[in-house]
């Protein structure tokens, strides 16, 4: 066929066609972020091309995850109008691995469906739950895809944070590898706020080392002092390594420091109801 | 009997924007049974459009056609119709064998028939060296003979040739020749266009000289025994005629 | 069928599956698949272990967009190719009908591009099996159920082949199959959101194409139970009358067409 070429030529071109244009175009004008993902994409034009492939199979491998936990069930945020409905059905879960927050099935449950046989039909052949009662495969099927994705992007934060809550949730035992793995995090990301807020919070909480935990959310507060994330996640975690600073000092009885962290959290993000009432205790 | 029976036939292409071109004109004509009629014109003459209708591809804007008595369309009338398309290019993925099978097939014949009559025209056209190449890797006279030998499947009552020599060099066409005669004391009855005079002058019966859509001669060879000149000169000079024929006509 | 359909349809289906196999695309694509399949694999050997819902994911989405390119280019080649190398008329000078030559041709594309598909995935099931990964018996369902859609998909792309350009034709073949999901999705939405009756959702449910209907691999990819039989009968039925009657719209504009 002719077109098998042609479609090889097609993916050549725009390699090269995507390498010209990197190298037209200023940096910055290109990512929003300053994850390390700057200094190691933007450096030549080429690991830029590469870069944005890699990032952009992360980025399907990650929406993959939700598609192989449901074993293959799509799921869908719903619309306002549905949220406001009581004939749609939220999506629950079975085993509390998932918190799904106004989510619904692609495909309809048969009561709100209003194709006669065509509904019947996809819910056989397509894979189909009633959202209601839904199931999750093993958390061990989806793992590798957390390793694969940091793989292909060492870069990909969110893959670090929740492949190592997803460690942690197969056995309860796995500390040491949930731990190693966001260490491999922060030594590709230094500059993540997230990933050291994360590590703060497993020293405080599961290894009870209130000065490992305290070393690790000062480092994470460091890498934000000047600059506002736009990526919710990388925001969150900066948002919660003030909680956390402020949590271990409530924790072990130190007011000062409590209020101190509450202070600087609320300057940072100044309509935090936890850490305004955090900074009335 | 006639074979083909052509009555007022008129073709126009419809145009956007514009009026319909007519490419064939109020065309009447017929060819009877074991002729050979050459059928003539310069390019753009109507000779394939009419070629079309005859063989039911093109449907006219008005008039009739019946081969063997039959309308046109009716596929019982092909049934004994072999043609030769101007210029087809078989496809480049199957062998003269597989597509004289194929062509065959079609037609309706069967197993020992097939392979018998299949076998017989590779060798008849000397392809038989070539049976089993791909038709790719044949060159255009090859191709033109492997054209010329799924026309004479079936051994049809009548052949409509178009551009018939198209691509044979001079031994081929003298073979073509000899084939065409060797068809019409078969029984056949064969209606053929051609730029090659010589090749109309050797082998036809009946020519038919068509100019912008009109017939404007229609001779027997002996009739023309008499003109001063080749067959050539004939048609240049008639088609020359005509031309100024429907320049007065349009002026008037 | 009569035995004088039969004995053109057979000539043509001969000759088509030879020219497939001389064309070379079945081999391209089948390597294509291979090295897809090969590719997830090798992440094994970077210390990604347990990879076997990607590694299938990955050959079951190669295969759907793999057949569903080639069997779109194998339909719509039909008649134009035909009419492009002039060929069409010594076919037509035989006693046949254009709705026979039509119907040969369908069936030729059917055979053509069902067979390529039965090859790839049998090729591909065979490769994922000797790398250690199982499937279920829904495989069976799987196949059949991709072989009626083909019935189905060659019917509708030889329509439109006859009204269309050539490029035009596999550009909106493609984007009718690839797009098949989203639209059906859109007429729920218009439903749920604008009150769109819902007797105007199934009669454009009838009228829009289903290519995803066809498609069971997610099943497959993530073991599901098979599903009741007569689903895959009720899918027969809308191949057979949507398909026969997107063929009835191409052969009512064939039959009087002006060819070349």
């Amino acid at each position: 066929m002719k077109a098998i070429p042609t479609i090889w030529g097609f993916f050549v071109s725009a390699v090269l066609a995507g390498v010209c244009v990197r190298l037209a175009l200023p940096v910055h004008t290109q990512r929003a972020e300053t994850l390390d993902a700057i200094t190691l994409y933007d450096r030549s034009a080429m690991v830029s091309v590469m870069g944005e492939f890699r990032s952009s199979l992360a980025g399907y491998l990650w929406l993959k995850t939700d598609e192989y936990t449901h074993g293959g069930v799509r799921l869908r945020p719903m619309t306002e109008r549905e949220k406001q409905s009581e004939r749609v059905h939220r999506a629950s879960s079975a085993d509390a691995l998932h918190n799904h927050t106004d989510e619904t099935g692609v495909i309809p449950e048969p009561e709100r469906d209003p194709r006669w046989l065509w509904g019947d039909l996809e819910r056989h052949i397509q894979p189909y739950f009633d959202v209601r009662h839904h199931f999750h495969r093993p958390v061990r099927e989806v793992l590798p895809l957390y390793r694969l994705m940091t793989w292909a992007d060492p870069t990909f934060v969110q893959g670090y944070l929740v492949g190592a809550q997803m460690i942690l949730f197969d056995n309860k035992n796995n500390l040491q590898e949930a731990l190693a793995f966001l260490q491999e995090g922060a030594r590709n990301n230094p500059q993540s706020i997230a990933i050291f807020t994360e590590l703060g919070r497993y020293a405080l909480i599961l290894q009870n080392d209130p000065q490992l935990a305290e070393r690790y959310l000062l480092k994470a507060i460091e890498n934000g002092t000047n600059w506002m994330p736009e990526n919710p996640f990388e925001r969150e975690g900066l948002l919660h390594a003030y909680r956390w600073l402020v949590l271990k000092a409530y924790k072990y009885g130190d007011h000062a420091q409590m209020r101190l962290w509450a202070q600087r959290g609320l300057e940072r993000f100044p309509d935090d109801p936890p850490l305004k009432m955090l900074l009335t205790k | 009997m006639a074979v083909i029976e052509v009555r007022n036939l008129v073709i126009e292409y419809r145009r956007l924007l514009r009026p319909p071109m007519r490419a064939v004109d109020n065309l009447s004509f017929e060819v009877r049974e074991g002729e050979i009629v050459g059928f003539l014109g310069v390019n753009g003459a109507g000779k394939t459009s009419t070629i079309k209708a005859i063989m039911g591809f093109q449907p006219p804007t008005s008039g009739s056609i019946r081969l063997f008595g039959m309308p046109a369309t009716d596929p019982r009338a092909r049934q004994q119709v072999g043609f030769l398309p101007e210029t087809a290019l078989y496809s480049p993925y199957l062998t003269p064998y597989e597509t004289l099978r194929l062509y065959g097939e079609l037609h309706g014949l069967r197993r020992h028939a097939l392979k018998a009559q299949v076998e017989a025209l590779l060798e008849a056209l000397k392809i038989d060296h070539k049976a089993h190449t791909l038709n790719k890797h044949l060159s255009k006279g090859m191709l033109q003979r492997v054209g010329i030998a799924q026309a004479l499947l079936g051994d049809p009552k009548l052949l409509v040739l178009d551009e018939v020599s198209s691509g044979l060099d001079p031994v081929g066409r003298r073979e073509l020749r000899d084939l065409l005669k060797t068809q019409q004391a078969r029984g056949a009855t064969i209606f053929f266009s051609s730029h090659d005079l010589s090749e109309v002058a050797t082998i036809c019966d009946r020519i038919l000289i068509l100019h912008q859509g009109r017939l404007i001669a229609e001779h027997t060879l002996s009739e023309l025994s008499g003109y001063p000149g080749s067959l050539e000169d004939y048609f240049v000079a008639t088609v020359q005629s005509g031309r100024d024929a429907l320049l007065k006509e349009a002026a008037a | 069928m009569s035995a004088r359909t039969w004995q053109i349809t057979r000539a043509m289906l001969t000759a088509g599956t030879w020219e497939t196999l001389r064309r070379k695309e079945l081999y391209v694509i089948a390597i294509l698949a291979v090295l897809m399949v090969l590719g997830a694999y090798t992440f094994h050997f970077f210390g990604v272990r347990g990879l076997e819902i990607f590694i299938k994911d990955v050959a079951f989405t190669a295969i759907g967009v793999l057949t569903t390119v080639l069997t779109v280019f194998i339909a719509a080649r039909q008649i134009p190719d035909e009419v492009q190398r002039r060929t069409i008329y010594p076919l037509l000078a035989r006693p046949i009908s254009r709705g026979q030559l039509l119907f040969a041709k369908w069936a030729t594309a059917t055979f053509t591009a069902g067979f390529s598909f039965f090859v790839l995935a049998l090729l591909t099931a065979g490769l994922l099996v000797s790398l250690g990964i199982g499937l279920k018996p829904i495989f069976i369902q799987y196949l059949l159920l991709k072989l009626l859609g083909i019935v189905w998909l060659c019917a509708m792309v030889m329509a439109l082949s006859i009204y269309l350009t050539p490029p035009a034709c596999i550009t909106l073949s493609l984007i009718l199959a690839f797009g098949s999901g989203v639209f059906n999705r859109l007429l729920l939405m218009a439903h749920w959101e604008s009150g769109l009756d819902a007797l105007w959702v199934n009669l454009l449910y009838g009228i829009l194409p289903h290519w995803d209907f066809f498609d069971m691999s997610k099943k497959v990819v993530y073991d599901w139970a098979m599903a009741p039989w007569w689903v895959l009968g009720a899918m027969a039925g809308y191949a057979v009358l949507n398909g026969g009657l997107w063929l009835l719209l191409g052969w009512l504009k064939f039959r009087k067409q002006v060819l070349g």
